[in-house]
């Protein structure tokens, strides 16, 4: 099992945020790994909804599909892969307000990966990770 | 001369890393069959990376045992005797190696079998090292056939598995010590470039050229596998050169050549490999725009040999400037060393060539190992290649992933040469 922990600062309200984590489409625009990515059918961004993501994951072009299992506006979005799915996926982003702005923590698991592939998959991510909340604050600059 | 050696510690962390393996495969045994020593470029040793000892033997690992060598004489029995007599610090201790072929148990499947019968291991999980695919050279997997079949025959109730892939991930960022022999194989790849260099000019044959290098590198030490080469006008053949197979005279050099080699060199096993590129004198202009798409691919491959991207993204990025320049690359632009198995695509533009259309069939190779993520201490040969008018040029050297950036181990092999 893989966990990377990161956290950030933004200068905008969590309220900006929330609304770019809940955009899937957007998504292209800051997470580099992701192509593509979508609401299934016309449902609004809730919990229980499902996204459809393109993902380059390790190299190569995979389509993910992830559930909303945890939605608090403007605090709490939890994302993750059906159970059995491997390798399975769960982001935890969390907001709080912090003197105009907010801090968002984010949490990645990833349990599949092969064993001795760890170490070079969490070599990765704790690079990958970073720069993804780096360009999520450029998004959140131009709402 | 200070060449560097490996520590009873590096051994402990090697043999660490096969029972981290093994627990991460569940299997109770590890079986690493090493083809025949004196193999040339890319050798499959993963017994000699167990044994820091001669190639050509199989080493099992069984349960928390330490492991057990299996060779095919008294061979190298004698050279482990003499080399502790000279106070060397062997891997392996005496009692477990053994020697054997043919007639009775050693390097064959009754000395395979032996080992896993005293571990009681004929209902197990085992791992093998030998029957997976490994790029470059054992596209078909290397353990002879007579061999397995005899060990299946003898082992029916044990689940054997490949576990090439997880040996791979375990052992590809090198540790500081396999870093040190590594930059001193490349400082000498260096020294071979320059003798290379030095010696080609025109009325030079091929052959002079190669024994300087080769020279240079027997001289620090260093067990240089037979090299590529070519040379001439203008031509996209790559491989050894063809009075290496063929019996007939090495070409002379002339006013106007090209000469392109790859140059292997290995120090205790650690293989680092330079892209020797001399222009003889005023070369065709499609060979300087060759050398400068080359160039371009080599440096896009320095932007992208940074943790947090793949293997894929870099052989993208080696790839690009060649195909934006509507030429394609000889051979790969870039694959893994130590181990092998990662490699670049190569062979899409062959068939631009109006005489390759008489063949039967030709064969783009895939990149293989795309997926592979870059971390800090995998070791890389940049080989970028491109092809103008019908006229190659391929340029590059070993570049090891660092924390932050790539580290350059043969800048000087990084362009082309003017003799």
């Amino acid at each position: 099992m893989i966990e990377i922990s990161s956290s950030t600062r933004y200068d905008q309200p969590a309220s900006t945020v929330f609304a770019i984590l809940t955009d899937p489409p957007s998504y292209p625009a800051w997470q580099q790994d992701v192509e593509s990515a979508s609401l299934t059918g016309d449902a609004p961004a809730q919990q229980g909804a499902r996204i459809r993501q393109v993902r380059k994951v390790l190299g190569r072009q995979t389509e993910v599909a992830l559930t909303i299992s945890e939605l608090i506006p403007g605090q709490q979005l939890t994302l993750a892969t059906d159970p059995g799915i491997k390798p399975a996926i769960r982001q935890s982003w969390r907001l709080q307000p912090d003197d105009g702005g907010c801090r968002l923590d984010f949490q990645l698991n990833l349990d599949g990966v092969p064993k001795m592939a760890e170490h070079l998959a969490r070599a990765q991510l704790s690079r990958t990770v970073p720069q993804m909340l780096d360009r999520l604050g450029t998004v959140a600059a131009t709402r | 001369m200070d060449v560097p050696t490996y520590s009873l510690a590096e051994r402990d962390r090697r043999w660490a890393l096969a029972r981290e393996l093994m627990a991460a495969e569940d299997v109770e045994a590890l079986i690493c069959y090493g083809e025949h020593e004196c193999v040339e470029a890319a050798p499959f040793a993963p017994d000699a990376y167990f044994t820091n000892d001669r190639p050509g033997s199989i080493v099992i690992f069984g349960r928390d045992a330490d492991p057990v060598q299996l060779v095919w004489s008294n061979l190298p029995v004698q050279t482990h005797l003499e080399a502790a007599r000279r106070g060397q610090q062997m891997w392996i201790d005496p009692q477990n190696i053994r020697a054997g072929s043919v007639v009775q148990p050693g390097r064959n499947a009754a000395g395979i079998v032996e080992v896993l019968h005293e571990h009681r291991l004929e209902h197990a999980a085992v791992g093998v090292l030998g029957l997976d695919v490994v790029p470059p050279w054992h596209l078909n997997p290397i353990m002879p056939y007579t061999l397995w079949r005899d060990v299946l025959a003898e082992l029916p109730d044990v689940t054997f598995k490949p576990v090439g892939q997880s040996f791979m991930f375990a052992t590809i960022c090198l540790s500081e010590e396999e870093l040190a022999v590594l930059r001193y194989s490349a400082e000498t790849g260096d020294a071979m470039a320059q003798a290379m260099y030095e010696a080609a000019a025109p009325g030079v044959t091929e052959a002079e050229v190669y024994a300087a290098g080769m020279a240079a590198a027997f001289r620090r030490g260093c067990q240089a596998p037979n090299m590529l080469m070519w040379s001439g006008p203008g031509f996209v053949a790559w491989g050894p050169p063809s009075w290496s197979y063929r019996p007939e005279p090495p070409r002379a050099l002339a006013e106007g050549d090209v000469l392109l080699a790859e140059v292997f060199n290995r120090l205790g096993m650690k293989e680092t490999q330079h892209q020797v590129a001399i222009a003889v004198g005023g070369v065709h202009p499609d060979i300087e725009a060759a050398a400068v798409i080359a160039r371009a691919a080599y440096e896009a491959g320095l932007t992208a040999a940074r943790v947090g991207n793949t293997f894929g993204d870099l052989a993208e990025a080696m790839q690009g400037p060649v195909r934006d320049a509507g030429s394609w690359n000889i051979h790969p632009m870039v694959h893994a060393l130590n181990p092998f198995g990662p490699v670049c695509g190569f062979g899409n533009g062959l068939g631009q060539i109006p005489e390759a259309r008489s063949y039967g069939r030709l064969f783009e190779m895939p990149t293989v190992g795309a997926e592979l993520p870059l971390a800090p201490g995998m070791s890389w040969a940049f080989e970028p290649s491109a092809v103008i008018g019908g006229r190659a040029v391929n340029l590059g050297g070993t570049v090891v992933i660092g924390e932050d950036d790539p580290i350059e181990l043969n800048p000087l092999t990084a362009r082309l040469l003017r003799a």
